[in-house]
């Protein structure tokens, strides 16, 4: 049993057992109180009784008629209450029985005496029989009230053994009854204080053996009730005591892991400040707003903007929105939502107004960040100062604008200038062709040879103006680009040099040659420019042999290329030189070995650049060369603008 | 109303509702009655069987109970009832002699209650030159006593018992205050009474007084007797009465001493003295059976000494009223009914 019940049963028992003690005393109460009620009545009997016998012999002492009234009228109370006696007890109702019967002849006995005295009053004077019966009925009445005070003091006394039995009987059943409670309450408060002690002793046992550090150590307490379960419980904790001691390690492991983790996090948290410290443009994170409201952006906003960042966290003071030039703020916005839609980090350059009211490029890169729903939580990115790269650009933009202005201006000089010279030097050598013609004989022959030296000038210089024009044509007079085939192109241009291969005894073979898109006429000036200079620098002895070639890259950076190749076994060159040589008056060889104008290849450059491509060759001295023109297949829409500006300029 | 004029007129206020409140219950009784006392006359024989109505009187225990008692203090017991049935008093005290000799002629009064009894005060004072020495010497002698009186009964049982009859002696009657004079001047050798006549026989005949006594011969009772036209329309007041009597009775059982000292001082040492031991001086409110033996055995001297002309016992259940008492103190009522 639980000790709470126990004590429940413990507080209720005294309640229980003092009812019962009440009930009884109540019972008794009730019995000792009739008792002592039959007890009281009868002495009120006895005590008319003897008031009977007082006036009977008052009657007979004085035959006093207030004696007989009296007695008459304490007769009547008397029979009253004995009527009201009622004794459980068969030897009390015999004797109530025999004191009614006794008051009944007295009362008879009293009325014959009281007629005897009334006729004696009447007629006085009597004979000695008369005296000797009234005598002997006076003797007998005198007898008979005797013997009913004696009845009635027994009747009285059995009322009152009775009644002090009952009280006997009362006092030693609520004694019993008391000392029953008492009992009942000490050895249920003996048993309970035993368990309890018992048990707190086995519980500061344990705790004492628990703190000497035996943690082994259980308590054994199968009571079922609080203490059992205090044992239980002292049991789990000296179990989650032991786990917990023998898990320290661990936890003092785990404990220096994790300080360990932290000192690693505020290492990273240390670099991850000095990186956005220092890193030449501010981190930010802000939400996808109107406002671009930030939600983190580091002290490097301050360097860019002039307004501490503090500002913009959470448009305490200004919003990132408010110092984007009014003019880009929808370009930002398009890029960012761009980001947003795609997924894909967003880049953005623009304006903003510094707190200086100057303005300031700047670089912004970000991502929008999702969460696993695929909602959009913030955007996170930085933004750089690139306000001189700007300038820079700027700046580049003027000078090309300016070089690009400057050379159509020496293009068109040259070119006004080439076209112009063209007369007077025709005209120069059309006089010193008739001057040598009509008056070769007047001259002395030192006069002829410099008439022909000034011929030959007039004759170099006109083709180095050639030359030149064609070099200048290149851009100012270009053709749009259109297919071109190579190989037919190829073809026309060697039919065209028949007579000089036949004269060098030279063999030139050409392979399958691709259609690409290009000027034609610059083509098959660049084709015809490399081919002659093969023929041209042949070694002595040695049969030209040039070979004509061509292959297509489909994986170039740029888109499909072609690379035309031009092989020789010529006289080859230096290496050394092979950056100058496509110089515009570059010339490896004397004018005497070799003629030209040193122009060839500095038009074959600009051929190959104007179409997007480039020229290159390589060789050894005395081995041939091979010039590789790298050339698109294909030209992107600008390329054809660019082309046909050129064009058109040319048109002008 | 505003400010302290206020709160004093709410306090009067509060004050005068609760005297009305508390004043119907809170007023006693006997508080009322003393407002207004009721106006009781009672005539009072200075003899101690009537002490307690002296002490209720200087105690002022009649007003505790709301009376305003008038007392007139009478020689005897006979003369305060005398004065009681002529109307000068509503209540008197008195032996049973007077009541029984008044009870032949008259049934106009009642007996309320016994009120104290005493026995030893009643003396035969003698004339020592008379040759009286010893009772047995009052045979052929002038006996001087108040008639039909409780002196007058008592020599009848002192001559019985020394075996003298009436006829043996030569039976004077005399008013109280008369007596001892005529002791002195020799008019009469001897004379019965009580105090203070003994003492003032003794102070006038000096070594020649004889006081005779037989202590325990006679118990001289007084009663509360009142006439029944009050009882009739008083008897509230005879109640409150026999109430105070029964205060004074307390008090005379919780101060003895002072008790016994205020009678002295009342009635004279010696009438103390005569009381003497004080056991003899029984001072209680009672109505018990002997009164009946009492006033019959009276009534049978009167009647066979011709002293009334009656040949029947007047109805003595008729003349005891214990209703009163059985009222007032009803453990005090022992006669048999």
């Amino acid at each position: 049993m639980r000790i709470a019940t126990k004590l429940r049963v413990m507080s209720l028992l005294p309640i229980a057992l003092a009812l019962l003690v009440a009930l009884v005393t109540m019972e008794a109460f009730r019995r000792v109180r009739a008792s002592a009620r039959r007890s009281r009545m009868a002495n009120q009997a006895v005590i008319g009784v003897f008031e009977l016998n007082i006036l009977t012999y008052d009657f007979l002492q004085y035959r006093s008629e207030r004696a007989r009234r009296q007695w008459q009228q304490r007769h009547g109370s008397l029979l009253s209450d004995l009527a009201e006696l009622d004794y459980p007890r068969p030897e009390s109702r015999e004797r109530l029985a025999e004191l009614h019967e006794g008051l009944a002849e007295l009362h008879e006995g009293l009325g014959e005496l009281a007629v005897i005295f009334e006729e004696l009053a009447a007629h006085p004077g009597e004979d000695d029989l008369a005296h000797e019966y009234r005598t002997m009925l006076a003797g007998q009445l005198l007898a008979k009230s005797h013997a009913l005070v004696s009845l009635a003091a027994q009747l009285g006394a059995q009322g009152e053994a009775r009644a002090a039995h009952l009280q006997n009987q009362a006092a030693i059943l609520i004694v019993a009854l008391v000392f029953a409670l008492a009992v009942a309450v000490a050895a249920a408060s003996l048993h309970i204080g035993h368990t309890v002690i018992r048990g707190m002793a086995r519980l500061r046992q344990g705790a004492e053996t628990l703190g000497t550090g035996d943690l082994e150590h259980r308590l054994k307490v199968e009571t079922g009730d609080e203490l059992g379960e205090l044992a239980d419980a002292f049991n789990r904790m000296a179990r989650n005591l032991q786990a917990i001691t023998a898990s320290r390690d661990e936890l003092d492991r785990e404990v220096a892991e994790h300080q360990r983790t932290l000192r690693r996090l505020e290492a990273s948290e240390e670099r991850f400040r000095s990186l956005v410290a220092n890193i030449p443009g501010a981190v930010y994170r802000c939400a996808c707003d109107e406002q671009w409201t930030m939600q983190f952006i580091s002290d490097a906003i301050e360097e860019l903007s002039g307004y501490p960042a503090s500002d913009f966290l959470h448009n305490r003071v200004r919003s990132y929105s408010s110092i984007i030039h009014p003019e880009d703020r929808p370009l930002v916005a398009e890029a960012v939502q761009e980001g947003v839609t795609t997924r894909e980090p967003y880049a953005v350059e623009y304006r903003i107004v510094m707190a200086d009211g100057h303005e300031r490029w700047v670089y912004e890169k970000g991502r929008a960040v999702f969460d696993q729903e695929g909602g959009l939580q913030w955007l996170d990115g930085a933004i750089f100062d690139v306000n001189e790269r700007k300038e820079a650009e700027q700046n580049l933009r003027d000078a090309l604008a300016e070089l690009e202005r400057s050379n159509r201006e020496l293009e068109q000089f040259a070119y006004v200038a080439s076209h112009d010279l063209q007369e007077p030097l025709r005209k120069i050598r059309v006089f010193g062709e008739r001057l040598e013609t009509k008056c070769a004989d007047a001259l002395p022959a030192k006069g002829r040879d410099y008439l022909q030296r000034m011929v030959n000038a007039a004759e170099r210089m006109s083709e180095l103006i050639d030359d030149l024009l064609a070099l200048s044509r290149v851009t100012t007079r270009g053709e749009p680009f259109v297919p071109v085939d190579l190989e037919r192109l190829t073809a026309e241009v060697l039919a065209d040099l028949e007579a000089r291969i036949e004269q060098a005894d030279a063999r030139v073979e050409v392979n399958s040659l691709p259609t690409i898109e290009a000027d034609p006429t610059q083509m098959r000036q660049l084709i015809q420019n490399l081919l002659s200079n093969a023929l041209k620098f042949t070694r002595q002895g040695v049969p030209p042999v040039v070979k004509v070639s061509a292959e297509l890259d489909h994986d170039a950076p740029a888109g499909e290329v072609c690379r035309l190749t031009v092989q020789d076994n010529g006289i080859g060159f230096d290496k050394r030189h092979l950056d100058r040589m496509f110089d515009v008056f570059q010339r490896l060889h004397p004018r005497g070995e070799y003629d030209g104008t040193g122009i060839g290849l500095a038009l074959c450059r600009k051929i190959a650049l104007r179409h997007g491509g480039r020229i290159t060759a390589t060789s050894r001295p005395g081995e041939g060369s091979t010039f590789i023109v790298t050339l698109p297949v294909r030209h992107t829409g600008e390329r054809r603008k660019d082309a046909r500006s050129d064009h058109d300029s040319d048109g002008r | 109303m505003s400010g302290p004029g206020a709160i004093e007129a709410a306090l009067l206020g509060a004050m005068l509702a609760a005297l009305v409140l508390v004043a119907p219950q809170g007023c006693s009784r006997e508080e009322a009655e003393r407002i207004s006392p009721e106006p009781v006359r009672l005539a009072l024989p200075l003899q101690t069987p009537s002490a307690l109505a002296m002490l209720a009187a200087e105690e002022g225990l009649f007003e505790r109970v709301g009376l305003s008692v008038e007392v007139t203090e009478h020689v005897s017991g006979k003369r305060a009832l005398a004065a009681m049935l002529a109307g000068e008093a509503d209540l008197a005290t008195v032996a049973e002699v007077p009541i029984v000799f008044s009870s032949f002629e008259r049934d106009d009064f009642r007996i309320l209650a016994g009120v104290g009894s005493v026995t030893g005060e009643h003396r035969v004072v003698a004339h020592r030159s008379r040759g009286i020495e010893q009772p047995a010497d009052l045979r052929g002698k002038r006996i001087a006593t108040q008639r039909a009186s409780a002196v007058h009964f008592y020599l009848h049982l002192f001559l019985i018992k020394h075996g003298i009859s009436e006829e043996d002696v030569e039976l004077v009657f005399h008013d109280v205050e008369e007596l001892p004079e005529a002791l002195a001047a020799g008019r009469i050798d001897a004379f019965c009474m009580r105090e203070p006549f003994v003492s003032r026989a003794r102070e006038l005949l000096g070594p020649d007084a004889v006081v005779l006594g037989e202590p325990g011969l006679y118990f001289h009772t007084d009663y509360l007797v009142a006439r029944t036209d009050f009882l009739r329309e008083r008897p509230e007041a005879a109640r409150a009465v026999l109430r105070a009597l029964g205060r004074a009775e307390e008090a005379a059982g919780r101060r003895p001493g002072r008790t016994r000292a205020r009678i002295a001082r009342r009635l004279g040492a010696e009438a103390l003295r005569a009381a003497d031991p004080p056991a003899r001086l029984r001072l209680k409110v009672s109505l018990d059976q002997s009164l009946y033996s009492s006033l019959e055995a009276v009534a049978r001297w009167a009647m066979e000494t011709r002293l009334v002309d009656a040949d029947e016992m007047p109805d003595f259940l008729e003349l005891v009223q214990a209703d009163c008492l059985d009222a007032v103190q009803p453990q005090a009522v022992t006669i048999i009914r």
